[in-house]
């Protein structure tokens, strides 16, 4: 039914499930469309089939990526990218937003000077300065036996390598890239593309913007890193009028049931109607109505699997 | 005459960075708001502070201000500007203000200063006699200007090495006041950003020592560009003060054959509806481009 109504795919973006609910996205998911590989969607995106693309993508690098998600998606036989916050694998600092939510789940508010309209505006810097006082301050500490805010380690991404998942790479520390200085964004970005590559041993492929928000400039650099593909958060199905380094992805809560999920899904095939939620709201409607044939980067050749 | 002419007693000695602390005083006018304390605070950090703090920006009367906009401007340049003033300029700038309070914790930077020790000298305003008697007697190896108005070269020649402004704005491709919003209203990106200069007889003209933009992506705002221009600003300036007592005056950047300089004020009733129409940026084309074009 999708197929008939939408060419091209959805490039669905999750954080962390439970066993459960990733067998339940799964299942509303599989009623539409095909489960694919990263590897093949740039020939889906190219060479469209009467039933639409679904690739699955995790980001963070959770613990409980690997050791709740991965076993359900293995047993259903469901392919997915995990995108990982480089330096959270390999030092295990909690990420800023779990130290923010266990702040402001203790306060029971958000304390001055992180305000949720500002602290997604804050250079990093100046946001973990924050942080580090306010979590010193009011003796919090996030629960970092709790699989969904701990890291995985680099052996688990090395191990879902193994079994045929791809790992992309997601920053350093989960900076929101826009608003660093950019020769600091453009060196994350390559610092981050690097250490995936060689934590893994093979090329990292892929890149995903922390938060969702970009420049053309940034995407372009991470392809010059060598990855083949860039994602963002604007909320619509992807088809070939997207490049390679600008590819959008709708966000699906763990708790939607099948239904909201159902819903989500028909108002990104509107590709207007859903709020982009790296805060910029739907500006993408307009971005996407200008022409970007100036950034005409084309990635490597793919490898093969 | 300088109602009150007791200063703090500041940090003396060395820096975090093991070096000597340049005495620095800092300009202002009326209470600090959440940029300039930004500002100080960073100051304090790494210079023995002293505050000189005005009432008024400046000695011109307001119905000589009146007469030199009009001689500039014409009648209907003027009417428009005043217009614009009281209907949306008072209130972006109320509105930017908020904003930036929120974006720079502007509640802890006033604790900051409340707690900080730094006792300003009050003076009727920063070109006036006690002004100078004041500086003077502080003997400062660098001035900066925080706030406030045009400063005469008597006061501005006071400082041993120079003094020192942040212009909100690309010196010298775009000098005077509400630059990043001209930028905007004009669809100059060049022009968005924030220069550290040195001040002399001109506005903005003087050497340019730090220049730099913040990135601009869908989403941003004015307020959200000034609040990151600024930090990085400031980082810069306290970088050159740092320099100083190394002996290594900062180097000027070469800043000739960059395109004209265009001077703006503030802004008149057209360019203030567009700069509302643009959503403050927030809907600037040149701005979503960033998203598609390199």
């Amino acid at each position: 039914m999708a197929g008939r109504i939408k060419k091209g795919g959805l490039i669905v973006n999750e954080h962390t499930l439970t066993a459960s609910q990733t067998r339940d996205h799964v299942n509303v998911l599989s009623r539409w469309f095909d489960f694919i590989h990263h590897d093949d969607l740039r020939d889906r995106l190219t060479r469209p089939t009467a039933r639409p693309f679904c690739l699955l993508t995790f980001d963070d690098g959770k613990r409980s990526n690997a050791s709740e998600t991965v076993p359900e998606l293995e047993r259903l036989g469901v392919p997915a990218v995990f995108y990982v916050t480089t330096r959270f694998l390999t030092d295990g600092a909690p990420l800023w937003f779990d130290r923010y939510a266990a702040l402001t789940q203790t306060l029971g508010r958000t304390p001055a000077g992180l305000e949720a309209e500002t602290v997604k505006q804050l250079p990093f810097a100046v946001l973990n300065q924050r942080l580090d006082e306010a979590c010193g301050k009011h003796g919090v500490t996030p629960d970092t036996t709790n699989d969904d805010i701990r890291p995985m380690s680099w052996d688990d991404a090395r191990e879902l390598a193994r079994r045929g998942f791809t790992i992309g790479a997601h920053s350093l520390k989960h900076a929101i890239l826009t608003h660093e200085p950019e020769a600091a964004a453009l060196s994350d970005i390559a610092q981050s593309i690097a250490e995936v590559t060689s934590e893994l041993g093979t090329q990292c492929t892929t890149f995903a913007f922390p938060n969702g928000n970009y420049t053309a400039r940034l995407t372009q650099h991470a392809i010059t890193c060598g990855v083949h593909t860039v994602m963002t958060t604007e909320p619509m199905w992807a088809d070939a009028r997207f490049p390679l380094w600008r590819l959008p992805r709708v966000e699906l809560m763990p708790g939607s049931n099948p239904s909201r999920i159902t819903l989500k899904l028909a108002l990104a095939a509107t590709g207007g109607l859903l709020a982009n939620p790296d805060g910029t709201g739907r500006l993408y409607r307009k971005i996407n109505r200008l022409p970007s044939s100036r950034c005409s980067a084309s990635p490597p050749s793919r490898t093969s699997r | 005459m300088a109602n009150e002419m007791t200063s703090n007693s500041p940090p003396t000695g060395e820096s975090s960075h093991g070096r000597p602390l340049s005495k620095v005083v800092a300009l202002l006018v009326g209470e600090p708001r959440a940029p300039e304390l930004w500002t100080l605070k960073k100051l304090a950090a790494a210079s023995a502070l002293h505050v000189v703090r005005a009432q008024d920006g400046t000695s011109v009367s307001a119905a000589e201000r009146l007469q030199t906009l009009r001689r500039k401007h014409g009648v209907s340049g003027l009417a428009s500007r005043l217009i614009a003033k009281k209907l949306v300029v008072e209130r972006q700038e109320r509105r930017q203000l908020q904003r930036l309070d929120q974006l720079l914790d502007g509640e802890h930077l006033r604790e900051w200063w409340q707690s900080s020790g730094i006792t300003p000298v009050h003076v009727p305003h920063l070109n006036h006699a006690d002004a100078r008697s004041a500086i003077e007697s502080l003997q400062p190896d660098i001035m900066v200007r925080v706030s406030g108005g045009i400063l005469k070269r008597e006061t501005f020649s006071l400082a041993q090495h120079s003094t020192l402004n942040i212009h909100h704005g690309q010196a010298p491709h775009i000098r005077g006041m509400w630059s990043i919003p001209w930028g905007i209203v004009e669809g100059r990106p060049e022009w968005i950003g924030a220069t550290v200069h040195v001040i002399d007889d001109g506005i903005d003209t003087g050497r340019v020592l730090w220049r730099g933009t913040p990135q601009l992506a869908p989403g941003d705002t004015g307020d959200e560009l000034f609040f990151r221009a600024h930090l990085e600003a400031v980082d810069a300036l306290v970088r050159v003060i740092l320099d100083y007592p190394q002996g290594t005056a900062p180097t000027a950047l070469q800043t000739g054959a960059q395109g004209p300089s265009v001077y703006r004020s503030a802004p008149g009733l057209r360019p203030s509806l567009r700069y509302l129409r643009l959503g403050r940026g927030r809907r600037a084309p040149f701005i979503l481009e960033r998203a598609v074009k390199c």
